[in-house]
């Protein structure tokens, strides 16, 4: 597994379970809110901050891939409620994604007991020069 | 993959015996309105995770906001700031608009959460050292809901630009208020304070 390249797994999230099929990732990730970031967002109110899932859903694939990636566009993305990280540590991740010659389109949920916090889609750049 | 190849426009020295590109920011940049050392006090996001430093410019309706972006920044990775800093930067540059219009009508800035982001596109990351300047324009502003379109870039590099979609939590202030609309025994002069 290579960490170098991942800004948030391992420090922000860690991966509890995971299962694979054709084109999509089913995770189970754990937040770790003693990261110095919830200091900042909120103080004494800690809230994953929206960009974070964008970033947990990147490193999430890059490792699956094995490839850097680079997000290029966030078509459209929804973030329903504040996730608490102390209230709910045990998110379930679904990314479903499909390759488009050097793009890699995804669509991703994060959800919380049944309940859905938020919806992400974008696409992320795959091959660099 | 190195670093370089992730970012296609040419890098930012010039090359020797050329004159430096000329500094793109308005007059008004210099003296800005926030200044890092007392930006916390305008924003709800603090130190590690205030991806805002400067408020340049702000008027009703469209504002100016930096970042410098310093190697110890949380979202810094490979010398370049990432792409979800990027859009944090993006999202507080708004937060920092309406913390000091707020503050203008000593009022107590409200927290504002991202609800949605719509067409974002990333056209190239922020390397560090350099400035990231963001400009907001408030497309609608609702009771709760701010729409805003956002460009961000730094010297003569386009970042980002984008829709974002900010949810405010109610104010507590406002409460009051609307409780003393339908509720008579409320006093009505609770309302003001």
């Amino acid at each position: 597994m290579r960490t170098a390249n991942h800004l948030l797994l391992g420090s922000f999230f860690t991966v509890a379970t995971q299962a694979y099929e054709p084109n999509r990732l089913q995770l189970q990730v754990q937040i770790n809110a003693h990261h110095a970031l919830f200091k900042g967002h909120f103080p004494g109110r800690p809230v994953v901050p929206g960009v974070c899932v964008l970033a947990m859903i990147k490193d999430v694939l890059q490792q699956h891939l094995a490839k850097d990636l680079l997000l290029r566009t966030c078509t459209s993305s929804k973030f329903l409620r504040p996730i608490d990280p102390l209230l709910m540590p045990n998110l379930d991740l679904r990314i479903d994604y499909t390759r488009r010659e050097f793009l890699l389109d995804f669509v991703a949920s994060v959800q919380h007991q049944q309940q859905v916090l938020c919806r992400v889609a974008g696409c992320f750049q795959t091959d660099f020069l | 993959m190195s670093t370089t190849a992730l970012f296609s426009s040419p890098g930012t020295e010039p090359a020797a015996g050329l004159p430096t590109a000329p500094c793109l920011l308005p007059a008004w940049a210099a003296r800005p309105l926030v200044i890092a050392a007392e930006v916390e006090a305008y924003i709800p996001q603090q130190y590690p995770f205030a991806l805002v430093d400067t408020l340049y410019h702000c008027q009703p309706g469209e504002a100016w906001a930096g970042l410098r972006v310093s190697p110890d920044n949380l979202l810094v990775q490979n010398g370049y700031l990432s792409e979800a800093g990027i859009l944090e930067s993006m999202a507080q540059a708004v937060a920092l608009k309406a913390g000091y219009e707020a503050q203008d009508q000593a009022a107590s800035p409200r927290v504002g959460f991202i609800a949605a982001l719509k067409q974002v596109h990333l056209h190239a990351l922020v390397p560090v050292g350099a400035t990231l300047v963001t400009h907001v324009r408030i497309v609608l502003q609702a009771l709760d809901v701010l729409v805003v379109r956002t460009t961000s870039g730094y010297d003569t590099t386009l970042v980002a630009d984008g829709e974002m979609r900010l949810f405010l939590e109610p104010e507590p202030a406002l409460d009051v208020a609307i409780k003393a609309l339908f509720h008579a025994d409320v006093p009505a002069d609770h309302a003001h304070c």
